[in-house]
């Protein structure tokens, strides 16, 4: 204890300061962070499909809308294949892709409502 | 002291980054009064919650706490109030699904189905969505969901959640109206065929009169999405 003491002691100021940025800014940081980002975000566009740049891991796959309108959610694999096609009109609605790795979409099928629609998903 | 200053100083940055992190949590946790809804008041238990009633791991990802960044706050459906779940169907066939219901701090109502493939042990999909009020565009609860690859592998599942005026769901596919079982406010329908798609949900309520929703969705099929890669980046 006494070792440590005379440690903290021998501690350069600059070395303290850092240690005090990290301790603000480190908590407000981990509560932003989240795994859940938006790959595509707009209003109308009825026919649009939308997908994230690259594949991940995906916990689910999600879309806030205008309730009423249909949307459609699903993911594909890097060869190709798609899966887990989900269609719905209420808001938001969710589609989960497992544990894969996987490339996220959605696709307006008919919101013409003029509200903000935004997808998202998790890497 | 110095030792004490130190202590002092890195004391008082935790509580200042504390701070700033209960204010980010606060912020995000806000939403607006007029979005509430109505539709967690419909379904009414008059059995107690078990184990069983628990959302399954597969679905808890869906579970929100705080309003998402960017997402209006008159869309935010609240948050997920997990230890009120309930389990309102099963139904085995090809798939083995379940139709769980979360209230949230809005008063909406979201579905969660559970699908796992009846011969295999494989992570269960699972697919979902908020009622906010059965009234208007959204009458009732509606999850058309095809687990694995479009026109193969098992059948579309078509689910939800329904008020109590509702009397009967039927599933339109093939030109034919197929009756889908209520029971626990809540249907939960498996096509017979992997190449089938729901054309139209016929709602029937208790006082006669039908509604039908259109499904008016061309059947998709995988090459659609990936010749569709390269048009697929953020609108403007």
């Amino acid at each position: 204890m006494r070792r440590a003491r005379n440690s903290f002691l021998k501690w350069p100021l600059h070395i303290t300061l850092l240690a005090c940025a990290i301790l603000v800014l480190l908590p407000p940081a981990v509560a932003y962070a989240g795994t859940w980002f938006n790959y595509a975000q707009g209003t109308n566009g009825v026919g649009g499909t939308y997908a994230t740049t690259g594949y991940a891991p995906r916990d689910a796959d999600r879309v806030y809308h205008a309730a009423g309108f249909w949307w459609e959610l699903w993911y594909c694999h890097t060869d190709g294949t798609c899966f887990g096609d989900h269609q719905d009109y209420v808001n938001p609605a969710y589609a989960n892709g497992g544990s894969s790795y996987a490339k996220a979409f959605c696709h307006n099928l008919n919101d013409n409502s003029g509200v903000l629609w935004t997808c998202q998903t998790t890497h | 002291v110095r030792t004490r200053t130190s202590l002092l100083s890195l004391a008082l940055s935790l509580a200042v980054g504390l701070g700033l992190a209960a204010a980010v949590l606060a912020r995000r946790s806000q939403s607006a009064p007029s979005s509430r809804g109505t539709a967690a008041r419909a379904l009414t238990f008059t059995s107690a919650r078990t184990s069983a009633d628990a959302l399954p791991p597969e679905a808890q990802g869906f579970a929100v706490s705080s309003r998402p960044p960017g997402v209006p706050s008159e869309l935010f459906e609240g948050a997920w109030l997990t230890d009120r779940s309930r389990l309102l169907r099963t139904v085995k066939g090809k798939w083995d699904a379940s139709l769980y219901v979360v209230p949230t701090s809005m008063g909406r109502l979201c579905q969660v189905l559970v699908v796992q493939s009846a011969k295999a042990n494989a992570r269960s999909p699972a697919t979902g969505g908020c009622v906010r009020d059965f009234a208007g565009s959204t009458p009732i609860g509606l999850i058309v969901f095809d687990p694995d690859a479009v026109d193969a592998g098992g059948p579309v599942i078509v689910a939800g959640v329904v008020p109590n005026r509702v009397v009967a769901i039927r599933v339109v596919a093939h030109g034919k109206s197929y009756p889908a079982r209520i029971q626990n406010s809540a249907y939960l329908y498996e096509l017979g065929s992997s190449t089938a798609y729901p054309e139209a949900i016929r709602i029937i309520y208790a006082d006669g009169a039908i509604r039908t929703l259109a499904l008016t969705h061309p059947r998709p099929v995988a090459p659609r999405y990936e010749s569709q890669r390269g048009g697929t980046s953020r609108r403007p």
